[in-house]
């Protein structure tokens, strides 16, 4: 029998906007209250660790999460700037993969094994973020079999063991069944994949790959000197390499630091700098300065952004990074919107912009009537960005307003959604709008709804411009998100009010410290000090690009610490 | 035994459940070709297989403090448990920590380690999905806390879970232990790692980075062993919106049982807010409705809020289309005899027919369920059942124990405040083999 008492179930929630119409499964969370505005609204540290979360108690080797009294899990005391162990992304795999092998991606015997790659969470913009980078057997699988694919490619050419010599350099293959060159290959492959220099510990594990695969032979009664046996050396070389945790995980160890704490050692500088400037392991630049022990100075860092932002792989690198914070659905988008939305962002960086462009510089905007005008929207007004967050049936103006306050302010959204949220029926647009501005509804909706309701001028099927549209009103009261408040009446004025705030760029800068340091969004209450010491460095002189703002992160003393003391 | 659990988002529409569902959806009755409604008819040769179940409402949901969003509702759909982090967009799911186990990961598992089969399958549980849904993908959490395997769009579930199950050469055998050798030389190198580092969670990821090169392992190990045929597509598309997408995930769904592959799968079907599987096809001129084209054409999601007959029409279209297709899985499963050599894969199949939501616009009341339950299994088939009287986790634990598990309960959890003790009343007695 049924013994549930619904009304006792419920009788303990807590929410106020019952009877609202928000129509909206875009974000799931039950309204409580409207969130308090500090100068950069920031998550508390979740209670819920999942697997990968961070030990409660570094340096315990099977810490796991203390038992609250109330049986659930303790939120751990988690210590600022230390450093989190992440793994590759899908990019900096392949860039890696490439660098070491010199293979084409995009050749066709690699398609199907490419899609094996994991499937990569987007949180907060970033797909690097060290938390969710779970590594489950199906990602071990999928980078297996890439790796696999790979070395097949790679070995394609040699078609006899000169053949294969010359593929890994060497002048001859010799007859031993440990063969000098394959060795001296393996030993400098796990170097180049472990991005350091190479010792005796590469030469060993080659080794030991070489010998595990020779066992195998002699088990099988064949040849090791026979063409494809050394090809399968070679294989398991490679495979080795790319499925190594010194490959695909970036190991730090660290080296004790002035004050008594532990920093990076310069070649963890070099990879962390150039995973984050380039999406890529570190090139012969940041290696050089690495061996010469100078990657220990701010100023040698922030040559090295400098430098690579002057490459297309730097740009690139950031323009992804933006492109994804901005929420950009590729199946939502025409690919000639994206494209002009990339080409923005990247004349935006390239050309060393203010920060204030990035909201406020002249887009095409096409109109309803078939016409086309320059509106000073910078990505506001950016098809690509209009059309990724329109989510029918959900208003527009509830997914605009969500995205706004979220994303482009990190602000703190309303804490919930009650169940009733979603019982619309058949209201208009304008009618929801209306309901969610009177109480309860107005408790949750007030932070976000007028964000989008600027956006109204774009007519919502196509994104087509038309001034005349105003369905929701004309002036609206923008809910204080740290400094943006007063009153916005369309994406002209919301995008200046964002452009001279301090909360915009204080938000950019802590998608790019994450970025950076592959920092969880529940560490930010950790990292706030940190933050606002960067950014106040970044807004005290008078350039405000993007190119400043990642000097002043790869400059700051926590981009170089392990665990501070 | 095996588990096949078909979990969609969005239900059955509630207007004229009569006609489409099941005649009558109270009381509990002996179902008669009558009762089957347009969904249920390509079903109708199993009739005395299903379990056709009506009133159930999805009160862990409510007595947990959930939200009735997607990705917690579907959580809550399998689990019976809270999602854990359901106030956040980025990490909808289960709380891993609290070993909130869905019931197709825990079948799978027991099935696969405790049942008695002669030697474990290569999967204990496989996730499917027309498209890669991160959502569905991280409810799915063993009761270890680790993500289960998940195979994600048709060429993936093509490539990754038939691959090596032919036959092989003496250069292919020994290319597939040298990967088994260079596996556990990567899992040598981690254990030797882990102790260096000083990152803060480095232990963690250490030990899961191990763990999954050790299965990774013992799955190839199983895999090298096992002599099958792997289905064999024309072609694939890469596109997960196209709509041959639905069938061939179906077709792969019959080669993993056939093959002994796996003992539980869970398979999204129809899509979710990312999947946009266009289902226009299912149009036909005579219903002379444009509206209804458009609808079947755009994203599925779509017409899921709406309450319109149009909009339950378009359902409607795309639940027979589906039935239909499962109809076809179950012949073949029928005349497929299985490991035992005696009986049919049918036989030694529970299959789950669910929904995250009751019906679309979110509720999560007057859900109605179909279980497709084999001869061998212990779960009453050929009727109607009314469980207004029972609770979801109910539900849940009456279909472990149809599937041989000794579980008397099934979630119920809340976030850190321990069980909802009203949630588990124990398995729904009546849908039991051998019941009074």
């Amino acid at each position: 029998m049924k013994t549930l008492n619904l009304l006792g179930a419920w009788s303990g929630r807590r929410f106020t906007c019952a009877g609202c119409l928000a129509l909206s499964s875009f974000f799931a969370a039950a309204c409580v209250e409207p969130a308090s505005t500090p100068e950069l609204a920031m998550e508390e540290p979740s209670p819920d660790l999942g697997p990968g979360a961070i030990d409660p108690t570094p340096g315990t080797p099977d810490g796991g999460a203390a038992s609250s009294p109330d049986g659930g899990v303790a939120v751990p005391a988690l210590p600022a700037q230390v450093s989190l162990l992440g793994r590759l992304t899908n990019r900096e795999y392949l860039n890696s993969l490439q660098i070491l092998l010199s293979f084409d991606a995009q050749d066709p015997s690699l398609v199907e094994d490419l899609e094996a790659l994991p499937t990569e969470s987007n949180v907060g913009g970033l797909r690097n973020d060290a938390e969710t980078q779970i590594l489950t057997q199906l990602a071990v699988a999928g980078f297996e079999r890439v790796a696999s694919a790979v070395a097949d490619l790679y070995l394609s050419p040699a078609r006899s063991n000169a053949e294969l010599a010359t593929l890994l350099g060497c002048p001859e293959m010799g007859a031993e069944a440990m063969s000098p060159c394959v060795v001296d290959f393996g030993g400098t492959l796990l170097a180049k994949a472990s991005r350091r220099p190479r010792d005796a510990q590469h030469l060993a594990q080659a080794e030991g790959v070489l010998e595990a695969v020779n066992a195998l032979l002699a088990a099988e009664d064949q040849q090791p000197t026979q063409r494809r046996y050394r090809l399968a050396q070679v294989k398991a070389l490679i495979r080795y390499a790319a499925l190594s945790p010194d490959f695909l995980l970036l190991l730090e160890r660290g080296t004790p630091a002035a004050d008594g704490g532990t920093r990076l050692t310069d070649y963890e500088i070099a990879t962390r700098l150039a995973f984050f400037a380039a999406g890529s392991p570190p090139d012969a630049a940041l290696l050089a300065d690495a061996a010469a022990g100078r990657l220990e100075q701010a100023g040698t860092r922030a040559g090295h952004v400098d430098r690579l932002l002057e490459t297309s792989e730097g740009r690139g690198q950031f323009v992804t990074a933006l492109v994804g914070w901005l929420g950009i659905r590729e199946e939502l988008t025409e690919p000639e919107d994206v494209e002009a939305l990339r080409a923005f962002v990247t004349d935006w960086l390239a050309s060393d912009r203010p920060f204030a462009d990035f909201y406020r510089s002249p887009v095409d905007v096409r109109h309803l009537d078939g016409s086309s005008s320059r509106e000073p929207m910078g990505v506001l007004g950016s098809r690509a960005f209009l059309a990724s967050h329109t989510a029918f049936p959900t208003p527009d103006f509830i997914t605009r307003g969500i995205t706004v306050v979220e994303t482009l302010l990190c602000g703190k959204l309303p804490d919930g959604i009650p169940d009733e949220a979603f019982g619309a029926g058949e209201l208009s647009a304008v009618e929801v709008f209306e309901v969610h501005s009177k109480q309860p509804c107005a408790s949750c909706h007030i932070v976000f709804d007028n964000y989008g309701a600027v956006f109204q001028q774009f007519e919502p099927e196509t994104n087509l411009f038309d001034a005349t549209r105003v369905p929701f009103g004309s002036r609206f009261d923008l809910y204080a998100i740290g400094d943006v408040s007063g009153v916005a009446g369309d994406v002209t004025e919301l995008g200046e009010a964002l452009a001279t705030s301090a909360q915009a760029p204080s938000c950019l800068a802590r998608l790019f410290y994450r970025h950076a340091l592959r920092r969880s969004l529940e560490l930010e209450s950790a990292d706030a000090s940190t933050l606002e010491e960067i950014v106040t460095g970044w807004r005290g002189t008078t350039d405000t690009s993007l190119r400043a703002l990642l000097k002043e992160i790869v400059a700051h003393e926590s981009f170089i610490t392990l665990v501070t003391r | 035994m095996r588990l096949l659990t078909l979990i969609d988002s969005y239900g059955i529409p509630t207007r004229g459940r009569s006609q489409i569902w099941v005649d009558a959806s109270t009381g509990d009755y002996a179902l008669e070709d009558r009762h089957l409604g347009t969904i249920l008819q390509p079903l109708r040769a199993y009739r005395e297989n299903m379990l056709v179940i009506s009133n159930l409402s999805l009160d862990s949901m409510r007595a947990t403090g959930d939200a009735a969003a997607h990705g917690a509702l579907t959580c809550q759909t399998l689990t019976g448990s809270r999602a854990s982090n359901a106030s956040s967009r980025a990490r909808p799911g289960p709380n891993a920590t609290q070993a909130h186990a869905s019931l197709d990961v825990r079948v799978g598992e027991y099935l696969n380690r405790d049942y008695g089969l002669s030697s474990p399958r290569v999967y204990s549980h496989l996730l499917l999905s027309d498209y890669a849904e991160n959502q569905k993908a991280t409810f799915s959490f063993g009761a270890d806390g680790r993500q289960i395997r998940a195979r994600s769009t048709v060429p993936n579930i093509v490539g990754a879970l038939f691959a090596g199950v032919e036959g092989s050469d003496v250069f292919e055998q020994i290319d597939a232990q040298s990967q088994l050798a260079v596996l556990g030389l990567v899992g040598d190198r981690v254990r030797a790692v882990r102790g260096e580092l000083s990152q803060a969670n480095a232990s963690a990821v250490m030990d899961a980075y191990r763990a999954s090169v050790e299965d990774l392992s013992a799955e190839l190990e199983i895999r090298g062993n096992q002599v099958c045929e792997p289905p064999n597509f024309a072609s694939i598309p890469s596109n997960g919106k196209d709509p041959e997408t639905t069938p061939l995930i179906f077709e792969s769904i019959y080669h993993a049982f056939a093959c002994d592959l796996a003992s539980s799968i869970t398979y999204a079907i129809g899509g979710e807010q990312i999947n946009q599987l266009n289902h226009g096809y299912l149009y036909d001129s005579a219903f002379g409705d444009s509206e209804l084209q458009r609808l079947l054409r755009q994203n599925f999601h779509s017409p899921s809020h709406r309450t319109d007959e149009v909009s339950d029409k378009s359902h409607e279209l795309v639940r027979i289309h589906q039935a239909t297709l499962l109809a076809g899985l179950l012949d073949r499963m029928s005349s497929t005899t299985d490991v035992d050599g005696v009986s049919s894969l049918l036989d030694n199949t529970v299959i789950y027919v669910t929904s995250a939501m009751a019906k679309n616009v979110h509720s999560v009341d007057d859900y109605a369920y179909l279980l497709i339950a084999g001869r061998n299994t212990g779960l009453q088939g050929g009727r109607h059942y009314d469980v207004s009287q029972s609770t979801n986790n109910d539900l849940l634990t009456t279909i472990a124990q149809g599937l041989s598990l000794p579980d008397v309960q099934f979630g119920g959890h809340r976030m850190g405040n321990g069980p909802v003790a009203a949630l588990n009343n124990g398995p729904i007695e009546k849908m039991l083999r051998g019941a009074p």
